[in-house]
Parts: structure tokens; sequence; C-alpha cells
């Protein structure tokens, strides 16, 4: 090993602690790098792998019913590839011990067993025989989250008679890889379930022999969506088509790329972050460093070594911390993304999803790492670069202090002399000083942008499920029935009020801009849901024209006063022109609503329901749920508590454990940026306190000097912090929405707190680990030397 | 007039005292049973080369460090019983250190300097009648890289005896001057003894400044070699180097 490599060792030995400090803010860089990046892309591989394995279609349209004999004719469209028809009816479901009613989604498999697109993948048992009507497959989640094995029976109500189901096997399909129930927020696995059966059955027992009500299709290379879509329509219109739909309005597909595109924001927002601060500490560090090295490094051009050599020498020991932090994070990512990998999987079911880390993703968190340490060396290496021999073995100039502004103030306050010192050493050190409230700052901002997290969830809660929803159960009918189904839940005992909720597919249209989604409506003085806008008011629906939801109202490209042009989907070739009465700002989803009247003008029938919120006497719910299980008009009930509970459970697993980890992450960076600059102040002013241990001060006042400037400095982060998290925030937030979501940005002020105070204990931790220095302070030996 | 000048009373007793300082596997006897009583008011100078114990012992009655054995008393206080806390109490109330490279706080003025033992002692002077002692009067407002040497030691001096110390312990204080500022220095120390009753206790490798003292000591190998009685010490102004 060659001398200056030696000392090198040494030196990262010798300054561990330090080195130690900045690779864990670096290693946070390359861990949620990792992290995010690598989950990502095992996502997107294993979806993409998945999709072409199991030829999930492109397009897919829904319809009252239509001769099988329509997919040759949609076949002839130009630019389809394959089209596949079938049956799909939703179902009730009665298990014995089971209090609500479940529902399921059945799908009917193709005369061989099998199906071309969106093919079933058995995980255990086998295929329902064409000869023995009532076996199914079921998907795994619904099996698992029920505890069911296979040859579970159970009833079902299809189409409005009962049947018994066997459970044969347990499947999984590229268009479930994540199922909620219509209307739900969250999936609900145990109450709502995916099966698989026959086609002859399903046609037997939904009568549409010779049938479908389901078109799903690929598309030829560079075929365009929209123009097949748009034929497709044509097609079915006759049929009671609702309108064909892409991947992208896709339920499960939408969901996924939901959680893609927050991963790609967190890959973005997160570790840039770390990296930042790295930089910065790694220039702090190596410029002190240059700084105590100033004589050795003149001895040693004096000897003949190049600048190159010597500036090479110190870039290695910035890319030694590098490769430390690498390794950390490397390890520590790829921990979490299994962890994170197998959370997905919970809820996103695949055949197969395993984090896999590839090359590429370490290869790029090694050189963002490397590129930050570097970044940060340059300044250091400039100065090692540029002292000559001479000068450099002279010893330094000594700091000149003056009285600058903030001098001054601290005169005019009567600040005692150590405040002085403190004061003078930090506007002594501009850059480093302000480093260090960048660096403290940003760790803040960053734990409260993650913790806000938590409050923006709550919120959504809050106003999804306390303020908007209003009802106790939400019913849903078999198919829409009139006044006489509402009349009859309500005379259930314990039923204290029931409304009737209707939905009316459409297409709006404004422009060239499109989008699918229904028309929801409630009767008119309901008193069982309301429309919450973002700031927390209550918004009426209007009495003419609709109310849009203010991201179906981006997605149009509308405002309140503009006309859309409604069409009605389902058989209807009625087109009509409909003002935008208001905008709600709402959190879930792009929806238009519209009084009970309007609906009725715009679909010209008598607003048939096509379900209904109840609100119900708590003693009476176990009574009133078993009644709803034997209604042969109602499919499913969703219990709000249930799903409330849910939606807690899902902050509580996810955000929860994320949080740790961000939590852990952001004190990395307080600890880094705290530790290497009292451990700078420290070598700086070893001497200074010295001097005063000799001149009588006990070491709780000179830890005091030591620590003041430090808490200073932490100090006016604090309020820095706040203001940088609150823009990570909005950012974070926006980045975080999609067309499925709209976080609310509603940090509670507690939040602000609980950073901070995480921030300071952190700091103060740190600090105190440094502060245990002035035990060891060697007053005798300081005093001889020269500083 | 100082109490501790009037009584003639000693101002430390040592006796067997021994210091070892281990480093590894090597052991090194700084100092090897030094006896020594040290009158109060007096000025007393320790020559001797380096290593020969002068600066270790100074360092022990400074309450800097502990002695490895033997006894040391300060009045009638028993340093070797004392704990780090009680040691700095007695830095902070008797002891005044004058140290050949100032130590002076970079980014506090002159009158800071000085301010920074005033604000902690009990009786103390005031930091502008202290500089003034030392002649800095007019350069209270200036930081210690606008000072020469020579004022810079003053500024020193002028902290050392703010607060009033009982004892002086000066080590090499003009070491790094030359001899007119020397000289300057040694005045004011002088001038201390004088007015304030101070016991001056001054490690030197100048032969020269023993003319000023009461007593010199000799260390050799850490122990006291020999003890000289000066029964006329003469001015600093008389000393040359």
């Amino acid at each position: 090993m060659k001398a200056l490599d030696l000392k090198l060792a040494r030196d990262l030995w010798r300054m561990r602690g330090q080195v130690l400090a900045i690779a864990l803010v670096l290693a946070a860089a390359s861990a949620t790098f990792i992290l995010s990046l690598g989950v990502h892309r095992s996502l997107t591989a294993t979806r993409d792998a998945y999709y072409a394995e199991s030829a999930f279609a492109d397009i897919f349209a829904d319809m009252t019913r239509a001769p099988r004999s329509v997919t040759e004719r949609v076949a002839e469209i130009p630019g389809v590839r394959h089209v596949e028809g079938s049956i799909r009816q939703y179902a009730t479901l009665d298990l014995p011990g089971w209090r609500a009613p479940a529902r399921a989604l059945v799908n009917s498999l193709g005369k061989t067993g099998g199906s071309v697109l969106n093919r079933l993948t058995l995980r255990a048992g086998r295929l329902p025989d064409a000869t023995h009507p009532g076996e199914v497959v079921a998907d795994e989640a619904f099996v698992e989250a029920n505890g069911l094995a296979l040859g579970a029976r159970l009833d079902a109500v299809i189409y409005g008679r009962k049947q018994p189901l066997t459970i044969v096997g347990v499947g999984l399909a590229p268009d479930y890889i994540y199922s909620i129930a219509p209307g739900d927020l969250i999936p609900d696995n145990s109450r709502f379930g995916i099966f698989w059966m026959n086609e002859k059955a399903l046609e037997a027992a939904t009568d549409r022999t010779g049938a479908i009500t389901r078109l799903a299709l690929t598309l030829e290379r560079g075929a365009s969506e929209a123009d097949v879509i748009r034929r497709v329509d044509a097609l079915l219109t006759p049929y009671g088509g609702t309108g064909a739909y892409g991947r992208a309005d896709h339920i499960s597909h939408a969901f996924l790329d939901n959680e893609l595109l927050q991963l790609e924001a967190m890959t973005r927002v997160i570790p840039p972050v770390f990296l930042i601060v790295s930089t910065f500490l790694v220039y702090i560090v190596l410029g002190r460093m240059i700084q105590t090295e100033r004589s050795l490094i003149g001895l040693v051009k004096a000897f003949g070594y190049s600048d190159r050599a010597i500036g090479w020498h110190y870039l290695k020991f910035a890319l030694a911390i590098a490769l430390v932090a690498t390794l950390l994070g490397t390890l520590a990512g790829a921990w979490m993304g299994r962890g994170m990998t197998s959370l997905y999987a919970e809820y996103y079911r695949f055949p197969i999803l395993r984090y896999h880390l590839s090359p590429a993703v370490i290869v790029g968190a090694t050189a963002l790492a490397a590129a930050s340490a570097g970044l940060g060396a340059l300044g250091g290496m400039r100065a090692a670069v540029r002292l000559s021999p001479a000068v450099a073995m002279a010893p330094p100039p000594p700091p000149v202090y003056r009285a600058g502004p903030i001098e001054r103030l601290g005169k005019r306050a009567g600040l005692s002399v150590v405040g002085h010192m403190i004061l003078r050493h930090i506007a002594r050190w501009p850059a480093r000083s302000a480093m260090t409230i960048f660096g403290v700052a940003l760790s803040m901002g960053l734990l409260f942008a993650t913790m806000q997290f938590v409050d923006s969830s709550r919120s959504m809660l809050d106003s999804y499920f306390f303020r908007s929803q209003r009802y106790d159960l939400a019913v849903t009918f078999i198919e829409p029935r009139g006044a006489d189904a509402i009349y009859a839940l309500a005379q259930i005992p314990g039923v204290l009020r029931a409304e009737p909720t209707r939905a009316l597919p459409v297409k709006l249209r404004s422009g060239s801009r499109t989008e699918r989604t229904a028309i929801e409506a409630s009767a008119s003085g309901a008193r069982l849901s309301a429309h919450i806008d973002r700031d927390g008011r209550e918004m009426a629906l209007p009495p003419a024209g609709l109310m849009l939801s203010r991201q179906l109202a981006d997605q149009l490209g509308v405002n309140a006063g503009d006309i859309v042009e409604v069409e009605l989907l389902g058989g209807r070739q009625t087109r009509l022109r409909q003002p935008v009465a208001s905008i709600v700002d709402e959190f879930v989803g792009a929806r238009a609503y519209a009084s009970a009247a309007t609906l009725e003008a715009i679909s010209r029938d008598a607003a048939p329901a096509g379900g209904a919120f109840v609100r119900i006497d708590p003693a009476a719910r176990a009574a009133i749920l078993a009644r709803l299980k034997d209604m042969s008009a109602v499919l499913g009930v969703t219990e709000r508590d249930a799903a409330l509970l849910l939606f807690e459970r899902m902050i509580d697993d996810n955000i929860f454990t994320m949080l740790f980890f961000y939590i852990a992450f952001a004190s990395a960076i307080t600890i880094g940026v705290v530790y290497n600059s009292a451990r700078i102040l420290f070598s700086e002013r070893a001497h200074e306190l010295a001097t005063l241990r000799v001149l009588g001060y006990h070491r709780r006042e000179v830890g005091l000097i030591l620590l003041g400037e430090l808490a200073l400095l932490v100090i006016v982060a604090v309020p820095l912090g706040c203001l940088i998290g609150y823009a990570m925030a909005q950012l974070m937030t926006a980045m975080f929405s999609s067309d499925l979501f709209r976080l609310p940005f509603a940090p509670a002020r507690s939040t602000y707190g609980y950073a901070a105070l995480i921030v300071l204990a952190a700091a103060l931790a740190t600090a105190a680990i440094v502060a245990r220095r002035i035990l060891q302070l060697d007053m005798v030996r300081v005093l001889k030397a020269r500083e | 007039m100082n109490a501790a000048v009037s009584d003639g009373a000693p101002a430390f007793r040592c006796s067997g005292l021994a210091k070892i300082y281990r480093t590894g596997e090597t052991e090194v006897h700084a100092l090897r049973g030094v006896d020594l009583v040290i009158p109060a008011g007096e000025i007393l100078v320790l020559l001797g080369p380096s290593g020969s114990g002068k600066s270790t012992l100074l360092n022990i009655i400074g309450g800097l460090d502990r002695p490895s054995s033997g006894t040391l008393l300060y009045r009638d206080l028993d340093l070797t019983a004392m704990d780090d806390r009680e040691l700095t109490r007695f830095r902070r109330a008797d002891v005044g250190f004058i140290f050949q490279f100032y130590n002076l706080i970079p980014s506090l003025t002159a009158e800071e300097n000085v301010r920074l033992v005033t604000d902690i002692a009990d009786h103390p002077m005031d930091a502008a009648e202290a500089l003034g002692l030392v002649g800095l009067a007019d350069r209270r407002d200036h930081y210690p890289a606008q000072l020469s040497g020579g004022e810079q030691q003053r500024v020193a001096v002028a902290r050392a005896i703010a607060k009033r110390p009982g004892v002086l312990l000066c080590d090499e204080p003009t070491g790094a001057l030359d001899s007119r500022t020397g000289i300057r220095v040694l005045e004011t120390l002088a001038e201390a003894n004088r007015t304030l009753g101070t016991t001056v206790v001054l490690i030197t490798h100048n032969i020269g400044i023993a003319a000023m003292a009461h007593r010199v000591f000799h260390f050799l190998d850490g122990r006291i070699a020999r003890v000289e009685v000066n029964a006329a010490p003469i001015d600093p102004a008389g000393i040359s180097w």
C-alpha cells in the first residue's frame, strides 16, 4: 500500500464517527432510491410479464346482453387482434356464520375451460367440471380472507336464483390483480370475491344462453385505441353497451398504475434530499480536514507529490464514504424493498411478486452516491490543490473577527461574553453555519412532509366517513328498483331512514375531451350523504345542471358555468347539453352529481334506484343484516364501520410502517449534520474550551458554549424546516394524487410540533455524545501547543 | 496588603509529591518526590532543563493535574483530596494563569477576554481597571489579531490579575517575546506582586529572570536539586537578555 493510501485508511478510521455519520445520510439516499426504484421496477416487470403471459386485454366493454355473434363483428374492426366475449354477473353469497351478505363477481370460463384473453391462473385445485354446474374457481384473496378450503360450499343468489356452489379451485387473473367492490374505497376481500364458472353453467344461471355481457379485446400493434373504442361503442349501443374503455380506465390496472406513480414520485423527491445534505456534509468535513492538514499538504507537495495526486487523495476519502454508504444503503434498501413488496402482494395479487434488485438499480444508486460525495469534495480538493507548499507550511493566519450587524444587535441586547463568542463564531463561518441550518431544516421538512400523510389520510377519512357518509349501510340492488324497494327497506324493524341512490352511466364531453363516468343523484332532502369540499364546506346539489368533482372538471378542462355534452350509456343514444353548475373539490375519484330531478330530466325515466343509504338503530344491526341477506333484491351491503376499520388498518399497517423508516432516515440527516458540525466545532474550539477550563469554567459551562452555537443553529432551523416541510408536503401531496385519489393537504398543527420535537431530540442526543468529549479535554496538552 | 503576606504563612506546602505518566507500556516519572514550601506574597522562579518537572509541578499546584502520590496543601485546602468540581472552583477563585502562547480567545476583544474572568470571579476588579494596570486601557476594543505579541501577553496578564488571585502561575510568559516586551510583561507581574500581594510562581529557561525572584528552585530529573534565596530581588527593568 502506498503511504498516502495508508494515511487515507488511517484517516477514515480516525474519523470513523464523522465518516459513519455522513455515510448514514448517504445510505438513506441509496436505501430510498433502491427501495422505491427497485419496487417500481419489480412491480412493473412483474405486471408486464403477467399481462403478456396471461393475455391481458387492451379494451373492455360491458353491456346488458348481446348475442355471442357480436364478437365476430367486433373482430372485423380494423386494428383488433383478438376478441373474446364472456358473461359477468354479480351474485350475493351466503356462508353459514357470515353476518353480512357478501358479493361475488362471477365470470364465465370458455368452452375448453379456459379463455384466450385475461387467462385464469390456477393456484390450487382444478377448473370447474362442465358436468357439475355448481363448481367455481374463487380468487385467492377471497379464499384466504375467509379461511376457505378447496371443497368449501356456499350458497349464492345468481340472477335472483339461489344456487349452491362448491369451490374447486383457487385462481388469479390479470384483470383482477386489484379487486375492489364497486363503490368501495379500499378492498375488502372477505366481503367481495371474484369467481369463475363454467360458461354453460353461467349462461343457464343467468338466462343468457348464446349471449354475452362483456367483451375483451386486444389491439394490433399501432392500432388506435380511441378509434376502436368508438367503433365498438357503435356496435354495442343496441345491446345496452355502457361504453368501451382502455386499460387506463380499467379499475385494477388504474390502481396499480396509481401505485407505480406514487413510487415514481417517491424516487424523485426523497433521495435528492439526502443527496443534497450528503454533499454539504462532505464539503464541510473535508474542508475542515484540509484546513487542519495544511502543513502536511505543504510538506507532501514539497516532497514532489503532484497537485493531481493530492486532489485524488481527498477525492478518494469522499468516494470511500460513498462506498460505505452504498453498501449500507443497498442492504437496507433491499431489505425494505422486500418488505414493501410483500405488503403490496397483499393488495395486488400476482402469481409471483418478488422484489428483484436489478444490477442497474444498484449501479444507479452507487453513481448517485459517488456523485454526491464527489461534488462535496470538489471545494476541499480545489483548496488543497491551490495551496502552495511554502504558504502551506507556515501557520495559517489567525482568524479575523469583526463586529457585524448581528453582533451590534447582541451588544444592544446585553449579551454575555460567551454569547458574543457564539455569535461571532457563527458569523465567522457563515457558509458552514448556513449549511448546518439548512441541513437540519431539510431533515425537519422531510419529517414533516412524510408525517403529514397521516393527517392527510385522517382528513380524508374524516371527510369521507364522518362528514360525507352519514349512513350505516349502503345497500346495492341487483338491478334498479322503484320506490317500493326503498319502502321495503324502511319497513325493516330498526331501520331509521332509507334514501334511494342512483347512478346513471354517461360519457361527458367537452371539446375533444371525453370521460366515462356516472352521474350520481340522491333524493331531494337527502340527509344520509353530503358532498364535502376540500376546505370542509358542505356543497348542496345544484337545482339545475351538474356538480363535478374537481378531478373530473380538470380532466374535462371545464369550470363552473361551462357546458358539457352528456351522452347516456347503456343502450340509449341520447345526447344532451348540461351546464356545469358547481365544482366540488373532493378527494376520491372523478365523479359527477346532479339532483334527482335533474337526473330524471336527463334520463327521461322514473328514476329507479340502484341502491339505498340506510341509517339504523345500532342495536338492531345483526337482525337487519340477516333480513337484508334474505332479500332477493339486495346484491350487497357495505357497512360503513367495517370499511372505516379497514381504512384505519391500512393507515396503521402501511403509513405507520413507512413513517417509522422515514423518521429514522430524517433523523439520520439531523444526526449526520449535528454530529459533524459538533465535531468540527469541537476541533476548532478545543483550544478555547481548554483555556476556559483553566480559567475556572466548569465543564457544564464549557459544554454550553460548545452546544450553545449548535443549539442556536438548530433553533433557527426549526421555522425554516416548517417552511420547507410545508412546500415539500404540498409537492408530495400533488405528486401522490392520481385519477383515483386526490390527497387532501391538511397538516395538523401538532405535526409541525412533532417534527420539531423529533429533530430537536435527535440533535440533542447527538450533541450530548460530542459534548462528552469535554470530559476528556486535556487542558495541559492543549495549552502547551500553539493553536 | 494581602492577608497571606502579612502573616507570612505559606501559600503552598507539598511533600513527597510524585507524578508518573503512563503511556502504554512505558512509565515516565515526571516528579520524583518534591518537598516544597512556597511562602505567600513571594516571587518564585523555577529553573531547569526541559523535562525536569517544572511544568508538571506548576500544573499540579494550579489544579490542572493531580499528583500520583504525596500531599499538597494550598493554605488549609488539601488539593489532593479535591474532585474535579472543587479543583475548578479553586482555579476560578484563587489562581491566575499566564502561558507562553497567551491563549486569548480570538473572537473576543481585549476587554471581553478579561471579562471572561471577571464575569465568574467573586471579587474581581473592573475589566477596564485590569487593562489599565497593564497599560492597555486604550486598546480594550481590539481583537487579539489586532494586537502585538507583547500586548496580547499583557492582556493575558490583565485577565489573570483581574480576579485578584492568591497566586499567579506563569509558564514561560516571556518565551515568545523579545526582551524589551518581555521585561514589560515581567514588570506587570512584579507590580501585581507588590500591590496585590499575589504569590507569583514563574517558569523560565532564562536565568536572567531569576534575579527578580525571592527564591529560585533549580529542577533536575523530577526533583528540586537546589534552592537559592535571593535577599535583594531586583526590579525587572534591571534585567536584560
